[in-house]
C-alpha cells in the first residue's frame, strides 16, 4: 500500500514530526540530587540479589530514597544508567521518572568493621548497562569515573540525621521489607501507586494466594 | 448409485500431469433400493418388502415410523431420480484481480466485502446461460452425498450469467448479500461455507454443478477479530507465585481465564512477560481478548531491571509455578482444564528478548524447569525485543516464533546505531535449523514501543500524520496473536492467511483500512514440505544458488552478503550496499540476502532445468519469497511508492507465464515507512514482506505451462514488467508443497 500520495508525503516529510521523542540519556556519570529518606534492615533469611554480577545474598542493608534527574530514570529498553552506592550497585524498586524519586534497596553490613557508612559513600549513576553484568572490576572503574567527576558523598550530618528517623527493621525475610518500601513509594513516588499495591502483595500485606 | 465427482484441474492436469481426474464420492441414491444403478420397477418391489417387514430403512420421512408419507416420500425420491453425471469440484471463491491471474483462490473472507466466484476457463468451462450461485453451511462429501439439496445460507440463491470467455477475468460472478451469512464463529475464527454453481438450477447438488468445497469448506467467513469472543471471564488481580528464584519483589501473577472453565478441557494457555519499566497489569486487553476466546491467560511480574538473563529466569520460573500450582491458584479451577503442551509465551521489549533467551535456555539445558518442558512451548511472541545477548543466547532456535514491532518506536527502535535495538535480529534467528516450526513477522506502520501495552509512554517518532495511536496497534496485534494462537494450539491453517497475504489482499475488520502492516511468513525449515532454491546461506557465489541453481542477472549493483547495515547510519552510501538491513547483528548473525537496483528492464533468473527436484512444480503448492525496498537508496526515493515487479516462470519448451506482484491486493513492496533520523532522509529500516504465489496461478485462463519441467523462474524489472525504476532486497525463494 501507498502510505500517501506523492504530494501529500512530501509536504508529510516536510513537516517530519518527532511527536514525543524521548528524553535522551544524561550524561554519566551523574550524583543524585539528594538523598531524603534512609532505613537500614536485617533479614533472618537472605536472598540472591540478581543486581551485579557476583549475585550476593543480601541479608541487610538499607532502604533509600534519592532526588534524581528524571531522565536518568526514564524507563527504557535499552541500557540504563546503573545507580551505584559506594562498592555495590542498588536495587531500584520503582520507576521514578515523574516524581523524580527512586526508591532503592542497597545491599551492605551495617553492623561491624564491614558496615556501610553512608556517609562515606558516594551515590551515583554510571555508564549505561544492565546490572547483571557489573562486577566489582566495573564497579571500582565506575567509581574512579565518578570520583574524576568530582562526585563526592553526602555529609554526614545528613545521613545521620536521615538514620535518625528510622529505627532498623528486622524481618525474616526481603518480602517483609516490602511494605515499608511501598510506603515509601506513596510517599516520594505517588504516581506509582500501582507498583506500591504490587510490593505490598508481595509482601504479604494484601490479599495474595 | 454413487454422485460422480470430478476434480476439475488445469489443462495440463487434465492431460495427466497434475491430478486424478475422476474420484467417486461416497454414499448412495436412496431410491435405488436394490443397488443396481438405475431406478424401476424393482426398487418399488424392494420398498414394499422393507415396508411390510417394518424395515427401517423404508422409513424415507425419517421419523421412525412407517405409514403413507414414506411411500410418498420415496414415490417423490424415485420421481427426481438418481443423478448420473458428473459434479465438478473445482475452486471459485476468490477475489477479484485487476491483471492475470484474474482470481486469487483464497479461503479467509471478511463479511464486510463482497467476493468472487471466478470460473477458470482452463479448468472447466463455465456454464451457459443463467445458474444459480449457492453459499451453503459447509458439508463434507458424505453429507453432500447424502443430502444434495441447496440452500443459501443468504436466504436466497444469486443468479447470474458467465461471460464464456477464454479468460477468468470473462467469468466472474461478484457475489452479494454477505452480510446476511452468519460469521460468529463463537470462539472460533471463522465460519465454513461451501460454494456451489448450480448449472441446471433445480437446487440440487448434481451432474452439471461446480462445487468448492467439497471436501474441506470453500471458504471461511471470519468475524470480526478485533472483538471479543463469547466466554465470560473471571479475573484474580494479583496473587504471589512463590518458587525457588523468583525474587520476593518480582512474584506476582495476574490470571483471567473463562468463568465456564470448570466445563472445558484442553484449554491453551498465553503467558506474558513485560519490558522494562513496564507492568503485568499492563495486558488486560490481552487477557480479556484471549479469555474470552476460551484461553488462560497470565502475565507475571517480570524481573528486567537487572537484565535479560534475569528476565528469562523471571519467565522461567514463573512459567514453573503456574505448572506446578494449579492445585491452589484460583482455587484450583484450572486443575485439569488446561492443555500444557500448548503454552505460549508472549514477551514486550526486554521481555521479548526474555522469552527468546528462556526459550535458549530450555533448549541448552541451562535451565530445567520441575513443571513443564521445552515442548510445552508452543509459541514464542516477541514483541520489539532487545537484543543485549545477541546470537548465541537470545536465540529462539526452533521454536514457534513470532516477532511484531512499531515502525515508529522511539525506544527499540529498530535503528543502525544501537544494536541493543534491532528488533528484527532475534526474528532472523528463529528457524533457520530443521524443524517443524514457521516464523511469522507483523511490522505495524505508525506504531510506537508502548502502543503495545496500556500505560507506558508516548515514544512515537515518525511522520506525525503516520501515527496510527495505541488502540489501533492493539487491534493489529490482537488478530495476528488470535490467528497464531489458534494455528498452534488447534491447526487452523486458514486462519493463517491473515498473516500469510498482503494486508492489501486481506483487509481485517476492525483495522483502519489506512493502517498499513507488512508481514513476512517463513514456512517451517521441514525439507520434507518445502525445497529452498536459494536462500544464500549456503553459497556465497552470486551465480550459483545454494540449491545449485546457476544464478544469472543483469541487474545492477548486485551484492550478496549478510543482511546487516554496516555503519550508523541509514543514510544512503555505496559503500554500504545493505543500508537499512537492520537483521544480521554485530557479526554474530549469518542471515544472508541479496540487494541490486534497476532503472532499466532488467532481470534475475534462476536455471532449474536438470535438477529434478526444483523444475517438477506439480510436488508444490506455492513459490514463496520474501523481498523489500531498499530504504533511502536514491531508486526507492525516486519513486516513493509501492513497488511491482513480475515473477516469471519458464518451461523446458519455451512456454512461460508472468504474474505480476502487485497483482495480488494491488500492492506490492511497501515503500519504507518515511521516518526521519539515523542519518540524512527520510526511510527507516528495510521491511522484507513475503509474497505466496499460488502455483496454479501460472496456469490460468489456460496458459501453456509443463509444470513437470519448469527451466527457469525469472524475476523481471523495470518499465515493461512493473515500477520504473527500484532498490530490491530479496531472500529466501522456496517452493512449498
Amino acid at each position: 500500500m501507498k502510505f500517501l500520495n506523492t504530494t501529500l508525503a512530501a509536504s508529510v516529510l516536510a513537516a517530519a514530526v518527532v511527536v514525543a521523542a524521548p528524553p535522551q540519556t544524561p550524561a554519566t556519570p551523574a550524583a543524585v540530587q539528594d538523598i531524603v529518606f534512609a532505613q537500614p534492615f536485617t533479614l533472618d533469611q537472605g536472598e540472591v540479589s540478581s543486581w551485579r554480577a557476583e549475585r550476593p545474598v543480601v541479608d541487610s542493608g538499607y532502604i533509600i530514597v534519592l532526588k534524581v534527574n528524571p531522565d536518568l530514570v526514564y524507563p527504557r529498553q535499552s541500557a540504563e544508567p546503573v545507580l551505584y552506592v559506594g562498592d555495590t550497585t542498588a536495587q531500584r524498586l520503582n520507576v521514578g521518572y515523574r516524581s523524580g524519586h527512586v526508591v532503592a534497596i542497597v545491599g551492605a553490613e551495617i553492623t561491624g568493621d564491614q558496615a556501610m557508612d553512608l556517609s562515606k559513600v558516594k551515590i551515583w549513576f554510571g555508564t549505561p548497562e544492565l546490572p547483571e553484568r557489573v562486577d566489582a572490576n566495573r564497579i571500582a572503574q565506575e567509581s574512579a569515573l565518578a570520583d574524576a567527576a568530582g562526585i563526592k558523598p553526602f555529609s554526614a550530618d545528613k545521613i545521620s540525621g536521615l538514620l535518625a528517623q528510622n529505627e532498623t527493621l528486622s524481618e525474616q525475610t526481603m518480602a517483609g521489607i516490602l511494605d515499608d518500601v511501598a510506603a515509601q513509594i506513596r510517599r516520594f513516588s505517588p504516581q506509582e501507586e500501582e507498583v506500591a499495591v504490587a510490593l505490598e502483595a508481595s509482601s504479604g500485606q494484601t490479599a495474595g494466594n | 448409485m454413487p454422485m460422480q465427482f470430478r476434480r476439475a484441474a488445469s489443462l495440463a492436469a487434465a492431460a495427466g500431469l497434475v491430478f486424478a481426474a475422476t474420484a467417486n464420492a461416497q454414499g448412495t441414491c436412496r431410491a435405488d433400493l436394490d443397488g443396481d444403478g438405475e431406478l424401476t420397477v424393482f426398487d418399488f418391489l424392494e420398498f414394499q418388502n422393507l415396508f411390510a417387514a417394518g424395515d427401517l430403512r423404508a422409513d424415507f420421512d425419517g421419523n421412525g415410523r412407517l405409514d403413507i408419507f414414506d411411500f410418498l416420500q420415496f414415490q417423490n425420491e424415485f420421481a427426481m431420480g438418481c443423478p448420473t453425471g458428473e459434479i465438478i469440484s473445482a475452486e471459485l471463491a476468490s477475489e477479484d484481480l485487476s491483471q492475470f491471474p484474474h482470481a486469487d483462490y483464497v479461503k479467509a473472507f471478511q463479511a464486510d466485502r463482497s467476493f468472487w466466484v471466478s470460473v477458470d476457463p482452463g479448468v472447466v468451462t463455465p456454464p451457459a446461460g443463467v445458474v444459480d450461485v449457492y453459499i451453503v453451511e459447509d458439508k463434507t462429501a458424505s453429507e453432500w452425498d447424502s443430502d444434495p439439496s441447496l440452500t443459501d445460507a443468504r436466504g436466497f440463491p444469486q443468479p447470474g450469467t458467465f461471460g464464456g470467455g477464454a479468460s477468468t477475468a470473462d467469468n466472474q460472478l461478484e457475489q452479494g448479500g454477505i452480510s446476511f451469512l452468519n460469521a460468529d464463529a463463537g470462539e472460533n475464527l471463522g465460519v465454513p461455507y461451501d460454494v456451489v454453481i448450480d448449472a441446471n438450477r433445480n437446487g440440487m447438488l448434481d451432474e452439471g454443478d461446480i462445487i468448492d468445497g467439497l471436501d474441506d469448506a470453500g471458504l471461511w467467513l471470519f468475524k470480526d477479530l478485533t472483538t471479543l469472543g463469547p466466554a465470560a471471564r473471571t479475573r484474580v488481580e494479583t496473587y504471589t507465585a512463590s518458587f525457588p528464584g523468583i525474587p520476593g519483589s518480582r512474584n506476582q501473577q495476574r490470571l483471567t481465564y473463562p468463568s465456564d472453565i470448570a466445563s472445558r478441557t484442553n484449554v491453551p494457555v498465553v503467558i506474558i512477560a513485560h519490558g522494562n519499566g513496564q507492568d503485568y497489569r499492563w495486558y488486560d486487553y490481552m487477557h480479556d481478548h484471549f479469555a474470552s476466546h476460551g484461553w488462560v491467560v497470565m502475565s507475571h511480574q517480570n524481573d528486567t531491571v537487572p537484565g535479560i538473563e534475569t528476565a528469562s529466569e523471571t519467565i522461567l520460573r514463573h512459567t514453573d509455578y503456574f505448572w506446578g500450582n494449579l492445585g491452589t491458584i484460583a482455587g484450583g479451577v484450572l486443575n485439569g482444564r488446561l492443555d500444557q503442551s500448548n503454552t505460549s509465551w508472549i514477551g514486550h521489549s526486554r521481555g521479548g528478548e526474555g522469552v527468546a533467551r528462556a526459550y535458549d535456555k530450555l533448549l541448552d539445558g541451562i535451565y530445567n524447569p520441575v513443571n513443564y518442558d521445552i515442548s510445552d512451548i508452543n509459541l514464542v511472541s516477541s514483541i520489539a525485543p532487545t537484543d543485549f545477548l545477541l546470537t548465541t543466547r537470545s536465540n529462539p532456535h526452533g521454536s514457534n516464533h513470532h516477532h511484531i514491532a512499531g515502525s515508529g518506536d522511539g525506544d527499540v527502535n529498530g535503528g543502525p546505531f544501537n544494536p541493543i535495538v534491532q528488533y528484527f535480529a532475534i526474528y532472523e534467528r528463529a528457524n533457520t535449523e530443521e524443524g517443524d516450526n514457521q516464523r511469522t513477522n507483523t511490522y505495524v506502520l505508525g506504531a510506537d514501543h508502548n502502543d503495545f501495552n496500556c500505560c507506558g509512554f508516548n515514544d512515537y517518532q515518525g511522520p506525525a500524520a503516520l501515527q496510527i495511536g495505541r488502540a489501533e496497534a492493539q487491534q493489529v496485534a490482537k488478530i495476528v496473536w488470535l490467528v497464531l494462537i489458534q494455528n498452534a494450539a488447534r491447526g487452523d491453517e486458514v486462519s493463517m492467511e491473515f498473516v500469510q497475504r498482503e494486508k492489501e489482499s486481506l483487509r481485517p475488520l476492525g483495522v483502519r483500512s489506512s493502517t498499513n502492516v507488512v508481514s513476512e511468513y517463513k514456512a517451517p525449515f521441514d525439507l520434507s514440505q518445502k525445497t529452498i532454491i536459494d536462500d544464500f546461506q549456503t553459497q556465497s557465489s552470486a551465480t550459483i544458488a545454494s540449491s545449485g541453481a546457476t544464478v544469472s542477472f543483469n541487474v545492477t549493483n548486485f551484492t550478496e552478503g549478510r543482511l546487516d547495515d554496516n555503519n550508523t547510519s541509514f543514510t544512503w552510501l555505496a559503500s554500504d550496499p545493505m543500508n537499512g538491513m537492520t537483521r544480521g547483528n554485530n557479526g554474530g548473525d549469518q542471515t544472508r540476502g541479496i540487494v541490486f537496483d534497476y532503472s532499466i528492464d532488467r532481470f534475475l533468473q534462476y536455471d532449474l532445468l536438470g535438477l529434478p527436484l526444483y523444475s517438477d512444480w506439480t510436488q508444490y503448492s506455492t513459490l514463496s519469497f520474501r523481498a523489500c525496498q531498499g530504504t533511502r537508496h536514491p531508486d526507492t526515493v525516486a519513486i516513493s511508492a509501492n513497488q511491482t515487479f513480475t515473477v516469471t516462470v519458464i518451461d523446458g519448451d519455451g512456454n512461460s507465464s508472468s504474474i505480476n506482484i502487485g497483482a495480488y491486493g494491488n500492492a506490492g513492496l511497501n515503500e519504507p515507512f518515511p521516518r526521519t533520523g539515523a542519518g540524512s532522509g527520510a526511510g527507516w529500516a528495510n521491511e522484507f514482506e513475503t509474497f505466496r504465489i499460488n502455483i496454479q496461478d501460472f496456469l490460468r485462463d489456460g496458459t501453456t505451462l509443463d509444470l513437470t519441467n519448469i527451466d527457469r523462474v525469472r524475476f523481471e524489472f523495470g518499465p515493461s514488467f512493473g515500477s520504473n525504476r527500484g532498490r530490491i532486497g530479496f531472500d529466501d525463494l522456496e517452493l512449498l508443497r
